[in-house]
């Protein structure tokens, strides 16, 4: 099968329509879902967490049959999964886009797991042990985008399942499980 | 020209009205070799409001009926309106028509045993076609024509469509967009310009994109578009 990076391609991607929009309604309802669904995929498996619209991202180019999704195309596929709650535009100008193919409470929950799995209760880590430190790894905790993993804490910290400390530097930056 | 067709004209009209037979033999030879002229251009004698009247609309119709038949005929069934009344206008020569009278004696073949009819595209577009040139016939037609493997996989240009119905790639395209419409066909816009494929994403599961459905119109392009099924392209 065909792939991008590691990420195996569908069929589909090699049928020309699929980077034009398509204007009749229903067409463009399968469209706009096949695309949602490639997109979180494609960035659930390389780790993608931020997308910019005007930028090389492979997904929305198959060089093989010639064919590029336009701006006005990559702006509505990327609106539907923001309307989805799976995805934030970061400005207003609609330039870049915060994937999350882990929703927040998602992503607090795989955090809380993560941090049971290897007795971190009552323990002390940096957030950027847990993004990059060696029990995080094989998990999709490693390597996550910073912001993204800020939010999750915040959210288990007003569930009252830890507390974030700051350090001297943001890389100092930590937290103590109470789980 | 206008003042001599309209001399002629009156004479000819003078000349079928009256009872006085014609004057002389050489006035009797103009009006031959103008019924001629008119003849050789398709039109007995033009109906015109004077000489029809009340019925003009219903008159008109009816010789706009005849004469639509034969560059119908060449055009495959099927022609744009604004073809037709270039066509007829030039015909008649003088006494023109308007775009009006046009519509309204089309319309009227609604009520007549006439083989042709007025038909109006999504798109607003407007032509004249055989009752013979039916939608479902034009598009069973498309049907074939996008599933064979070339153009499975390479799909199909307005022009090509024409060739194959033997129409005119501006009727061939308002076909394609009906079919489009229809959720038959899907478009694709690039700088290789534009082109018409069936549509596989009706055959596509979201929940399961990477399921094919055996002899499913997907799995009929998948054949043609791709020969391997095992091509390796990294990013």
């Amino acid at each position: 099968m065909q792939t991008l990076g590691d990420h195996k391609l569908p069929h589909f991607f090699n049928y020309p329509p699929y980077f034009t929009l398509q204007p009749v309604r229903e067409t463009r309802e399968k469209q706009i879902q096949l695309w949602k669904e490639l997109i979180l995929d494609y960035c659930r498996t390389q780790k993608v967490f931020i997308i910019g619209l005007e930028e090389d991202f492979p997904l929305f180019s198959n060089p093989g049959i010639e064919r590029s999704l336009n701006h006005e195309a990559r702006e509505v596929f990327l609106s539907a999964i923001v309307l989805d709650g799976r995805a934030e535009w970061m400005d207003k100008s609609h330039r870049q886009c915060l994937i999350l193919w882990h929703r927040i409470k998602d992503w607090a929950d795989i955090i809380l797991n993560f941090a049971k799995e290897n007795g971190l209760e009552d323990s002390v880590m940096t957030v950027e042990e847990i993004r990059t430190g060696i029990e995080s790894r094989g998990t999709d905790i490693h390597g996550m985008d910073r912001g993204v993993l800020m939010r999750a804490l915040k959210l288990l910290e007003n569930k009252g399942k830890l507390a974030i400390f700051k350090g001297s530097s943001t890389d100092d930056d930590g937290v103590k499980f109470s789980v | 020209m206008v003042m001599l067709a309209e001399k002629m004209r009156q004479k000819l009209l003078s000349g079928s009205s009256s009872q006085v037979a014609a004057t002389n033999d050489e006035e009797m030879g103009s009006k031959e070799e103008m019924q001629d002229w008119l003849l050789s251009v398709g039109i007995v004698s033009p109906v015109t409001k004077e000489s029809a009247g009340a019925l003009y609309h219903q008159q008109l119709s009816r010789q706009l009926a005849d004469f639509v038949k034969v560059p119908l005929e060449r055009a495959g069934g099927i022609m744009n309106l604004i073809d037709i009344y270039c066509l007829f206008n030039r015909a008649r020569g003088t006494e023109l028509i308007s775009p009006d009278d046009l519509l309204r004696a089309c319309s009227l073949w609604e009520k007549f045993n006439v083989p042709v009819m007025l038909k109006k595209f999504e798109s607003g577009v407007m032509v004249i076609q055989n009752k013979s040139h039916s939608d479902e016939e034009v598009f069973s037609r498309i049907r074939s024509l996008v599933q064979k493997p070339d153009t499975l996989k390479s799909g199909v240009s307005a022009t090509d469509a024409a060739r194959t119905l033997g129409i005119a790639p501006a009727m061939a395209k308002e076909h394609l967009l009906a079919a489009e419409s229809k959720g038959f066909l899907c478009r694709d816009v690039s700088p290789d310009g534009f082109r018409f494929f069936i549509n596989i994403f009706q055959d596509i599961d979201p929940n399961d994109a990477y399921l094919v459905k055996e002899y499913g119109v997907y799995d009929s392009w998948i054949r043609a578009a791709i020969p391997s099924r095992s091509q390796f392209v990294s990013a």
